[in-house]
């Protein structure tokens, strides 16, 4: 089994040690049907989740970037998660296989981490309407392709909000 | 100061965005995390609106963007929770007041006198001036000019971790009929929830008639194709929405705890508050029987590196001098920066400059006041012009054609806040609910009465589980059984009601339940549910999540 993926026994509950925390009610352990999820996390990670009314079964994802397998990951059990290592501004698929049988295709396309190489130039304005029309360039200097280029990391730990118990 | 006649060089937007999310608990007198709002509209929202009404009594121009969030909109014209507020106020007062007497020839008398000439001045503008209406205050001075309010999704979910076409769609629909409901006319700008972004979102907001949003710098950086002029000047997508990029140079200065300006040792000390160090019998109307905790009421300033009990007495006239000092090094800075970048790019640059408005007033102190002496010292800079989006479109119309990136303002600048080992639990049942609240809402054609309440609480009770803070509270390793309780409640709620809509039959609908949750979480009194019909007409393909049926 592959380290950055795992089963899903609590199906969403959270076990506490300390009984007098509320943790509020649990949640469904399962939906009826089965359903496959991917959530892109950054350019770099996606999130897969899974859960089947079958059981028992093996399950394998398959990373396929143009046509091409990256990545394997296997699993056994009816429903689980797996983080899955991508590249920057990638489009591609995960296939998710149960007992040798392909039962889903979940497309992804990651963002991108460095600002694009296409400097085309197109400007526009917006009309009464709200509908774009053309418009003529308003002249300018471009700023040279490294000036885009955020410092250490986009975004930041100092710009989430400040309250809601932070 | 700038030479007299000096020619404007470049533009600037304060933008503050203004939100807590939605907490209300009429089952408990005290509840802690009530205290969030309480504290936020006596140390930001009430001096905000004052700094505004003072602003205006002299006759000084000001231009500022603020987002009011819709959870927090409802909470500021909640009954309940302002009833609450009033009698916190009064009770902040009379704790103020024994310590103002207690204080007085010791090194704390300044201090004291100043905490209660302010709670005393935040009661009055609250209670006599606004007549304990901020958003009535607000939308005054939107009206008047001035002040530019934009909204935020309807409960500040995450968007591009939504599941659907139809859910995203109605955290902005619903966000905009509540900005409607609260100032009386569209809003024109949105701040999406955590400045996250996926493409084809901006169809979307184009639906609601918004016209621009805020992103992270690299939302706009990394558009394709690549913008000309960096984050210097908006961008426009396809779809028609400006998309205004952070400047990063503007948040350093503010937020960074090397750099940033909070952090002055003669600024009011966060962490020093007399919850901890004041009598207890003087407590009881803010702890009753519970632990101590913060009250708002505190007298030491920050002094240095040194421990809580090591700190020195708050000199509020010090401090408000070096926010002037601080405010005017501020704008000399821009001064400085659209000189370099306009000499770069050889057109007007635009610095966008966001910041969380509890910020200000709230974390620092003095925020308030900076604010106010940026206003009051801009003329002396006149290099840098002060502007509101709104303002910047309608000048200069023409923008470059790019797709914004996807993004956050969150660490790392993408999802992983809101989607890690923590918190990714939370999606499968977030999701279930999205597609099961599709299903309710496209199959109830003709509800009876009862059906069409809990129709109406069901959306109500997804809206308030997506709220993007209870993920963020538990990556944050904060009050977090209280976002998981939060995040469980409602979709427990959902549930609830889901399978009673679903099962149709006479009295499946427990009316009395109903009516609890209907009183406990009464936001948004002008939803309708049918903003989460199914889109027959299609709609943006937008990507980040993809989902699909398996036997």
């Amino acid at each position: 089994m592959s380290s950055d993926a795992h089963l899903r026994r609590d199906h969403g509950t959270l076990p506490s040690s300390d009984p007098y925390i509320d943790w509020g009610p649990d949640l469904p352990g399962k939906y009826d049907g089965g359903r496959a999820r991917l959530l892109v996390a950054n350019p770099r990670a996606l999130f897969v989740a899974w859960e089947s009314g079958l059981q028992p079964e093996r399950w394998r994802l398959e990373l396929v970037v143009a046509g091409v397998t990256l990545r394997v990951i296997e699993l056994a059990g009816d429903a689980g998660d797996a983080w899955v290592q991508v590249s920057p501004h990638t489009r591609g698929d995960v296939r998710l296989v149960r007992d040798g049988a392909l039962v889903a295709t979940l497309p992804f396309e990651t963002p991108p981490d460095a600002p694009s190489e296409d400097g085309a130039e197109r400007w526009g304005r917006v009309d009464e309407g709200g509908h774009v029309q053309a418009a003529a360039s308003v002249g300018g200097t471009a700023l040279a392709s490294e000036e885009l280029e955020p410092g250490p990391g986009p975004g930041g730990a100092t710009s989430s909000s400040s309250q809601r118990g932070a | 100061m700038a030479p007299s006649g000096a020619a404007q060089v470049g533009s600037m937007a304060l933008v503050l965005h203004a939100h807590l999310p939605y907490v209300r608990h009429p089952e408990h007198p005290l509840f802690l995390e009530e205290d969030w709002l309480y504290e936020a509209i006596t140390e930001t929202y009430v001096p905000l609106l004052a700094m505004m009404d003072a602003l205006r009594r002299d006759g000084v121009p000001f231009q500022l963007t603020m987002s009011l969030t819709p959870p927090l909109c409802e909470m500021l014209a909640d009954p309940l929770l302002l009833g609450r507020y009033a009698a916190r106020l009064d009770a902040l007062i009379v704790l103020a007041a024994e310590l103002a007497a207690s204080h007085h020839g010791t090194w704390y008398e300044a201090a004291a006198d100043d905490a209660l000439a302010t709670f005393e001045k935040v009661r009055h503008t609250f209670r006599d001036v606004h007549g304990s209406d901020l958003i009535a205050g607000f939308r005054h001075h939107q009206d008047s000019g001035g002040l530019n309010i934009v909204t935020c999704g309807a409960t500040h979910g995450l968007l591009p971790l939504m599941a659907t076409l139809e859910g995203r769609r109605a955290q902005l629909a619903v966000a905009q009929q509540n900005y409607r409901k609260h100032f009386g006319r569209s809003a024109e700008g949105i701040w999406l929830g955590e400045c996250a972004y996926q493409r084809g979102l901006d169809v979307l907001i184009a639906e609601q008639q918004i016209r621009y949003v805020f992103l992270e710098t690299h939302g706009v950086t990394f558009g394709a194709p690549r913008p000309k002029f960096g984050h210097y000047r908006p961008i426009l997508s396809d779809a028609g929405v400006y998309a205004f990029g952070r400047d990063p140079a503007c948040s350093r200065q503010v937020w960074s705890s090397e750099q940033g300006y909070p952090g002055d040792p003669l600024y009011r000390e966060f962490y020093r508050d007399v919850g901890w160090d004041a009598p207890r019998e003087l407590l009881t109307p803010f702890i009753g029987d519970g632990p101590r905790k913060n009250v708002g009421l505190k007298l030491a300033r920050i002094t240095g590196k040194v421990a809580l009990n090591e700190k020195d007495p708050y000199v509020p006239v010090w401090a408000s001098e070096r926010a002037r000092q601080h405010a005017r090094h501020f704008l000399g800075e821009r001064v400085k920066q659209v000189k370099e970048v306009r000499a770069q790019i050889d057109i007007e640059p635009l610095l966008i400059a966001p910041y969380d408005a509890e910020l200000f007033g709230h974390w620092w102190y003095e925020g308030p006041q900076f604010i106010e002496a940026l206003f009051r010292q801009a003329h002396e800079f006149p290099e840098v012009r002060l502007t509101s989006p709104s303002e910047w479109i309608v000048e200069h119309p023409e923008a470059q054609l790019v797709s914004p990136a996807p993004s956050s303002w969150g660490d790392k600048g993408y999802w992983d806040v809101w989607l890690n080992a923590d918190n990714a639990w939370i999606y499968r049942h977030m999701h279930r609910a999205e597609e099961r609240m599709i299903e309710l809402a496209t199959a109830h054609a003709a509800p009876n009465e009862l059906e069409d309440r809990a129709l109406t609480q069901a959306g109500r009770e997804l809206l308030l589980a997506q709220s993007s803070d209870w993920a963020f509270i538990i990556s944050m390793k904060t009050t977090v059984p209280y976002a998981v309780k939060r995040t469980r409640v409602h979709l427990a709620n959902f549930d609830k009601l889901y399978h009673e809509l679903v099962d149709g039959s006479a009295g499946a609908i427990d009316e009395a339940h109903l009516a609890e949750l209907e009183t406990r979480s009464p936001i948004f009194s002008e939803l309708d549910w049918r903003v989460w019909r199914h889109a027959t007409s299609g709609g943006p393909s937008i990507g980040g999540v993809s989902s699909r049926s398996i036997p």
